[in-house]
């Protein structure tokens, strides 16, 4: 028997008696499809349908959440949950004549008004700062929430960015010297299981959304994190910006999240601007190229 | 009579007094740094880093080289930082286009506040630079080992599928 022969002999025999590893692999292989792993590829178990969640903590929403049923769930790439941008008139906002104006001098890559990747003008797309609120309304995946006396603060996998907000009593900034990508956040609890935030003095440069809806340097933002029971809080947010809508909306009402294993490890999530001009040069630019060599071929009506 | 000088002596002594209660604040706020940044301080708590911290900003000029391998030493030679080279010049992709500094750089270059979650099995580090999180597990289990394998063996990994996600296909 050759050297060749014998090495693949072993090789067959190694791959027969080893149902483990074969296991592995095709978990591995599944593992980009089916199953939903952390950052430390451990997998994340689906929970029973019938499980039953005992009751929640008092005034604490301490832990790793991540949205639910479906992880992915809080993507909203083409807008958040209760207004996506389509031609459903109930989706319509409530915008003020500049602030029509101004979604219309917005070109996203996503939703009606979506524009070529090439000639769009998402400041997320050179991978600015997402900033707030859009860090909760476009690719809101696991958080992690922790709290002192004095502040809770939230960590997101989106952007791998933290903000903090502030419950010693004092009060919101009344003048904004240095707007701010994520903006100023005080909270409160208003009762056992509810926790109310508040937010202003954001970074007028930053989109609401990932289909453009605009701000002003009046933006704010109200978060309500309510606990249920001891996996479950539901989150809801309001926009009121009198310079660019008529009236406070609710992009999210009662949006769940799920408590996850003290093990979760929240994945790495950063934009690279490199990769982003390296994506933009090599698939935006030629896709813009191909669109346009289509459009010279097509005959002249 | 009093002479012009008189006048103006007396109107400078008013003034410094009206602006004693402001000296008094300026006192104050100097005080309160000095002790935040140069007192003793209490005895530390055990097992504790909770809070947020800041300290003198200084770069080393004077740094020796670390004892770079022929490997090390050539990447090292392919690169142009931004001090030498200028902003024109350099292959620094955080300083042409704010890509992430990433770790360990984000603890030697621009390290300004920190803030540290310390809870038993773990500990979170916030970074004012770039607004950064880091997470320092502490419940026992081994560094992974197999960095990178898993995505070469799965036919789609998760880079490619938050992608995907985020476009709405996942």
């Amino acid at each position: 028997m050759s050297n060749h022969l014998l090495a693949t002999a072993i090789v067959v025999a190694v791959l027969a008696f080893s149902p483990l590893t074969r296991a592995q692999t095709t978990e591995k292989r599944e593992s980009g499809k089916n199953i939903h792993r952390d950052g430390w590829d451990r997998i994340v178990p689906n929970t029973p349908a019938d499980q039953q969640a005992g009751p929640a903590p008092v005034r604490d929403i301490t832990g790793i959440w991540e949205p639910t049923p479906g992880y992915r769930d809080g993507v909203f790439a083409t807008g958040p949950k209760n207004y996506p941008s389509d031609t459903k008139p109930e989706h319509e906002l409530p915008f003020t004549p500049l602030g029509l104006k101004t979604w219309k001098e917005h070109k996203p890559g996503f939703g009606t008004t979506a524009v070529p990747i090439a000639e769009n003008n998402d400041p997320f797309d050179i991978c600015d700062p997402i900033g707030f609120p859009r860090l909760e309304l476009f690719n809101l995946r696991a958080i992690q929430v922790f709290q002192t006396k004095s502040q809770v603060a939230i960590i997101y996998q989106n952007d791998q960015v933290w903000r903090n907000i502030w419950m010693d009593g004092r009060e919101l900034p009344k003048e904004i010297l240095e707007p701010r990508w994520y903006g100023y956040s005080v909270g409160k609890w208003t009762d056992d299981y509810t926790f109310v935030t508040e937010t202003v003095g954001l970074d007028e440069r930053t989109w609401i959304d990932n289909v453009g809806r605009p701000h002003s340097d009046e933006l704010k933002v109200t978060e309500t994190w309510h606990r249920v029971n001891h996996d479950i809080m539901e989150f809801t947010m309001t926009i009121e910006d009198p310079k660019m809508y008529t009236k406070p909306w609710n992009p999210l009402t009662k949006f769940r999240m799920r408590l996850q294993p003290e093990w979760f490890d929240i994945r790495e999530m950063i934009c690279s601007a490199s990769e982003a001009q390296d994506y933009n040069k090599t698939v935006a630019e030629e896709a813009v190229a191909e669109k346009n060599a289509n459009k010279k071929a097509q005959p002249s009506k | 009579m009093p002479t012009a000088f008189t006048r103006a002596m007396l109107g400078l002594l008013m003034l410094l007094a009206l602006c004693a209660p402001l000296w008094a604040q300026g006192a104050y706020q100097n005080t309160q740094y000095d002790k935040l940044n140069t007192g003793p301080g209490g005895a530390a708590p055990k097992r504790d880093f909770s809070g947020s911290w800041a300290g003198p900003i200084a770069i080393d000029r004077q740094a020796v080289m670390p004892p770079l391998t022929p490997l090390g030493q050539k990447l090292m030679s392919a690169n142009k930082p931004e001090p030498t080279y200028h902003i024109a010049d350099t292959n620094d992709s955080y300083a042409r286009v704010c890509d992430p500094l990433g770790f360990p750089r984000n603890m030697v270059f621009e390290l300004r506040g920190l803030a540290f979650a310390t809870m038993p099995d773990r500990i979170i580090v916030l970074n004012q630079y770039q607004r950064a999180w880091r997470e320092i597990w502490m419940d026992g289990r081994e560094l992974p080992k197999n960095v990178g394998g898993t995505a070469k063996d799965a036919p789609e990994s998760e880079i490619l599928r938050i992608f995907r996600g985020s476009l709405g296909e996942g």
